[in-house]
């Protein structure tokens, strides 16, 4: 099995969650919405990713990540976020030729990946009874803490196949939120610069997210605030450049995706819970990647 | 590769079920007759409104508060003997991330000093 073809496979398929945003408020999406000062706010993602293909070796990508996230508000304007994503990436296929063919070749590995640290400030505000409009640029750094030299029987993992990058990697966006109290909007676009560790690379990376949301029902079961629930709609449109090993660009690698990930929310005032299903419109995956199945995200947050 | 997932599954759900059960739905008071009403903008929705209602709840003189999150006020009860001014209350608003356009206070006052 070549590392050109497994570039193309896991990076394809990766390209999806290595972006993801770790503290949407939505489900996919970041938000500007505020973080009182001295309060915090947690929460727990699960997320499966699956590709497969059609082709002759059967390849089939599985990846379940689970993003721990912490939020604290600094100040009323300033939030501090940091993202600890729990990741089992796992690789199957099936090589017509050679020592292992017809054989089912498994490969992966688990573990903490890249922790992602980042700072969100609100520039602007304008509040109204009942409505929120709020811009907030924010700026982090993907951390070389996940693996990136783990190895199983076949050698050492290809590098989209550990958990982490094994390089330092800033990444800075902006949140445009408008709540009101039936409907919400955010778009956030996020540029993120993927720098080089041992020789490789990962291309750049840019994504702009999308996401409305609508309120269904309100839930006044437990009296005073009630629960709202929300119909979601969100958009994600994601780039990834090419991976380059020792200053070569890798063809199988990078491309572009874009997401609908309609979902359901509900909302109390001291948790979150919400799920989507993020369905492939447009796929351009440069070279022999895989095409995207589905990703299904499940999330939790809770007022702290 | 099935007892890696499970491992990882039985973590995190020790971890839902920690901040779950430390946060689970407190009862919400009612306040029927308000010391002081306050107009909050901004505020639009059930999770943002915990902010708020821990922030006035940490304030001494609070004993009561009800969050109206529809009509976009909060009302406070005072504690025996005490009040709150107007720019104590406007403070703790702003530091949740909200506006406090307008505060009534029930006696028709607005103190400028908080009293014991």
């Amino acid at each position: 099995m070549s590392r050109l073809f497994l570039y193309g496979a896991v990076g394809g398929a990766l390209l999806l969650l290595l972006g993801a945003a770790p503290a949407a408020a939505q489900i996919t999406t970041n938000t500007a919405l505020p973080v009182t000062e001295g309060r915090g706010i947690f929460r727990l993602q699960s997320t499966v990713l699956r590709s497969t293909d059609s082709g002759v070796m059967n390849r089939e990508v599985t990846v379940y990540a689970f993003p721990v996230v912490g939020v604290y508000g600094l100040t009323a304007d300033l939030a501090l976020f940091g993202a600890v994503p729990v990741l089992d990436k796992n690789l199957g296929a099936t090589p017509p030729q050679g020592p292992r063919s017809g054989e089912r070749i498994e490969r992966g590995l688990t573990g903490v990946g890249d922790v992602r640290l980042f700072a969100r400030y609100t520039a602007w505000a304008r509040n109204r009874a009942g409505e929120t409009q709020r811009l907030a640029p924010l700026a982090g750094l993907e951390l070389p803490t996940g693996a990136d030299d783990a190895t199983d029987e076949f050698g050492r993992l290809p590098r989209p196949l550990q958990l982490g990058s094994g390089s330092w990697d800033p990444f800075a966006g902006l949140v445009f939120t408008w709540q009101t109290l039936r409907w919400q909007v955010d778009v956030s676009p996020v540029y993120q610069i993927n720098t080089k560790a041992n020789g490789f690379e990962f291309g750049d990376e840019a994504r702009l997210d999308v996401a409305g949301k609508y309120r269904l029902l309100v839930d006044e079961r437990s009296g005073g605030v009630p629960g709202f629930l929300y119909g979601n709609l969100e958009t994600n449109l994601i780039w990834q450049g090419k991976h380059e090993l020792r200053g070569v660009e890798i063809p199988n690698s990078g491309g572009t995706a874009w997401l609908l990930a309609p979902g359901l929310q509900y909302i109390t005032r001291t948790f979150v819970v919400g799920g989507a299903v993020q369905l492939p419109v447009v796929q351009d995956v440069n070279g022999t990647a895989l095409e995207q199945e589905f990703v299904t995200t499940l999330s939790l947050r809770v007022n702290i | 590769m099935p007892c890696r997932l499970i491992s990882t599954l039985s973590v995190l759900l020790i971890g839902f079920a920690v901040p779950l059960s430390a946060s689970a739905q407190s009862p919400q008071d009612r306040v029927a007759s308000p010391d002081a009403t306050v107009h909050v903008d901004g505020l639009a929705c059930p999770f943002c409104a915990y902010g708020i209602e821990k922030k006035m709840s940490r304030l001494d003189a609070v004993r009561t508060l009800e969050v109206q999150l529809e009509e976009g006020r909060v009302l406070l009860a005072f504690a025996e003997g005490k009040s709150l001014t107007k720019e104590q209350i406007q403070r703790a608003v702003t530091e949740a991330g909200f506006t406090a356009r307008r505060v009534e206070f029930a006696d028709g006052s607005a103190p400028e000093t908080s009293s014991p």
